[in-house]
């Protein structure tokens, strides 16, 4: 029985303590998926609450044979997100990047100008395909893994990551040539 | 600048999150809450739904329950309306 199986199985029999635990362990990962798919930092800790709270209710309907807790909870991040999507349309506003380097005043302005390109390239990318971007690119998670969260085959997440690399690639050709 | 840099450089930010100190506290607090809640005898309906709404074969159930009652209200009441035209034909 691994850690995490006994923290569960401790939670399932009535030790609420030990859920505390897994939301220090995924807190983390759970609040930069959501921010990175919601691009609300200011709601990303409620949605993230609710996550934890419905994962702590659903919890005896985790079924390890099928899934690893992550990828259980991610699903759990994924479906809270789309709701909170739904419910309120956010505004596409960049946040400026932090700690410039202003000993490059101009490669500095040029790459301020590229996160600002980027964060509207991503935010313009369909709810499937920005998805899986983030949780490949941002979460570092494995495409199957990927995969099990979307309920997808892992050729559809391939295909989805590739095309928006390919629309995050082309926002950099395009502002390399405004500025040549 | 090269790209490649410059998109490592901003995926490196986006991968940065900063999370509130009490967290964790108050996620406990709202399972501490719901898990008071699920003891309290008034709140026995909300937790039943919540039950219902959290276990798919009892959601089918509920919905199956309700689609059986309504075909028997149904059959009912055209048996009704069938005998009243009858008696009054």
């Amino acid at each position: 029985m691994t850690e995490e199986t006994g923290i569960i199985k401790a939670v399932l029999e009535g030790d609420t303590e030990s859920f505390r635990l897994l939301v220090q362990r995924y807190q983390k990962p759970v609040i930069r998926m959501i921010a990175n798919l919601i691009n609300d930092r200011h709601i990303c800790e409620d949605v993230a609450q609710e996550v934890f709270l419905a994962a702590y209710k659903k919890l005896p309907s985790f079924d390890p044979a099928r899934s690893s807790f992550s990828t259980w909870l991610f699903t759990v991040a994924r479906n809270k997100s789309i709701n909170a999507m739904k419910k309120k349309r956010i505004p596409s506003v960049s946040n400026p990047p932090e700690n410039p380097d202003f000993s490059e005043p101009v490669d500095s302005l040029i790459r301020d100008e590229l996160f600002i390109e980027l964060d509207k390239a991503l935010k313009s990318l369909s709810p499937g395909h920005r998805r899986a971007l983030v949780l490949a690119e941002f979460e570092n998670l494995p495409y199957e893994q990927i995969a099990q969260i979307e309920g997808v085959r892992i050729g559809t997440i391939k295909s989805r990551i590739n095309r928006a690399k390919h629309r995050l690639r082309s926002v950099m050709d395009d502002i390399d040539g405004d500025i040549q | 600048m090269k790209d490649r840099e410059v998109y490592e450089s901003w995926r490196q930010e986006k991968s940065q999150i900063d999370v509130s100190r009490n967290f964790t506290d108050h996620v406990m607090n709202e399972v501490h809450q719901w898990e008071q809640s699920r003891k309290s005898p008034q709140l026995k309906m909300e937790r039943l739904i919540e039950l219902i709404s959290f276990h798919p074969l009892a959601k089918t159930g509920l919905v199956a329950t309700g689609a059986v009652t309504g075909i028997v209200r149904l059959i009912i009441m055209i048996q009704a309306i069938l005998s009243n035209g009858v008696v009054n034909g």
